[in-house]
């Protein structure tokens, strides 16, 4: 579990990629529906316990909000999760780093203090996601390109309170 | 719904933003400081696209919409707790499986997190929704029902102002001296800047 320094970072140029994810959003709105992650988290727990548990996860009254079954979206998780890697491998940009170097240089090396605040984090996401009801990708990217207000409102929240914890987290350092 | 086409949509989606860099914690963090606005810049291309694409499709009515409802108090708070979990991991719902994918061992903690804040949430859902879920809920509603105005007219509209911006946008705002690559751009007239 040794911090292995960054690839060097020969990145998609981000005009490109904005249009490319546009073009993208546009054919799943026009085939299927727009672009969704946070809700699989919650499916796949539904997934998971209605196995070990039916009557129990059949009276819970979320898992009826998203279900417990296979959905579009868990199959677009899956593919998000299968296309992140085959293009870190085809661009040769694999990364077995622990640590992040914006993170070291501000907190130090050690793995156990940026796991313990990163599991923190994923904590905060996921719930904060749940109760809004969507992410950055459901809220956000199709939200607003939808014009839906939640989105709106969403994006507002995530920013007010990210630039704020960002900005006092790292104060300073360039 | 079509499980291959989503997997397809999937697949795509986790590639572009594997290769723009959005799954990289210092890409997250400099747009949460707005140190290196990329991935705002990227964010908002992306949506000013979609935007005016699905005001296109709405247009020939072949657009597939989900509206979220707006129940005000739970999006914001939900927001404000989400904006906290973006800085402290940097990294999203759907980032943090791309980083995760990539090997990256603290998105795997990020993914690890999350799945523990979603259960709870889930346990907790019957006693918050009648507080947060249940009030002040504006239900599915849009920027063009708001304005009484068609989808396609605000999409494209939209679209055009937030691609505009995504354009206008400095990337590195508030840098205080010129990095060496704008000196290059510049070139002349930052030198005769400098002298008078």
């Amino acid at each position: 579990m040794k911090n292995t320094p960054e690839p060097p970072a020969r990145l998609l140029d981000w005009r490109l990629g904005g249009i490319l994810l546009g073009l993208l959003m546009t054919a799943a709105i026009g085939l299927l529906r727009p672009i969704g992650v946070s809700t699989s988290y919650c499916t796949t727990w539904g997934m998971a316990l209605d196995r070990v548990a039916p009557r129990w996860t059949a009276a819970q009254p979320y898992f009826k909000v998203v279900g417990t079954a296979v959905s579009g979206e868990v199959m677009l998780v899956l593919g998000l999760i299968v296309g992140g890697l085959v293009a870190a491998m085809l661009s040769r940009s694999r990364s077995r780093s622990a640590v992040p170097p914006l993170w070291g240089a501000r907190f130090g090396p050690s793995p156990a203090l940026r796991f313990a605040v990163a599991f923190a984090g994923g904590f905060l996401l996921l719930f904060g996601a749940r109760l809004a009801g969507g992410c950055t990708s459901g809220h956000v990217l199709s939200g607003i390109s939808q014009l839906a207000l939640s989105g709106m409102v969403f994006a507002a929240g995530v920013f007010a309170s990210g630039i704020v914890v960002a900005r006092s987290l790292y104060g300073r350092l360039s | 719904m079509n499980l291959a086409l989503a997997f397809g949509v999937g697949v795509c989606f986790g590639a572009l933003l594997q290769r723009v860099g959005a799954s990289r914690h210092e890409l997250i963090l400099g747009t949460l400081r707005l140190r290196d606005l990329t991935i705002l810049k990227f964010l908002l291309l992306a949506i000013g696209v979609a935007a005016v694409g699905t005001g296109v499709l709405a247009a020939f009515g072949q657009a597939h919409f989900a509206i979220k409802p707006a129940y005000v108090a739970g999006v914001l708070l939900g927001g404000l707790v989400f904006g906290v979990g973006f800085a402290l991991s940097g990294y999203c719902p759907g980032t943090c499986l791309v980083a995760s994918a990539e090997g990256r061992r603290d998105a795997w903690f990020t993914v690890a997190g999350g799945f523990l804040g979603a259960l709870v949430y889930t346990l907790a859902f019957p006693a918050l929704k009648p507080l947060l879920v249940d009030r002040w809920n504006l239900g599915p509603v849009t920027l063009g029902q708001v304005l009484h105005l068609s989808p396609a007219v605000p999409g494209v509209v939209v679209g055009l102002v937030l691609i505009a911006v995504a354009l206008v946008l400095p990337r590195t705002p508030g840098a205080r001296s010129p990095t060496a690559a704008q000196l290059g751009e510049a070139g002349e007239g930052v030198a005769l800047g400098q002298k008078a």
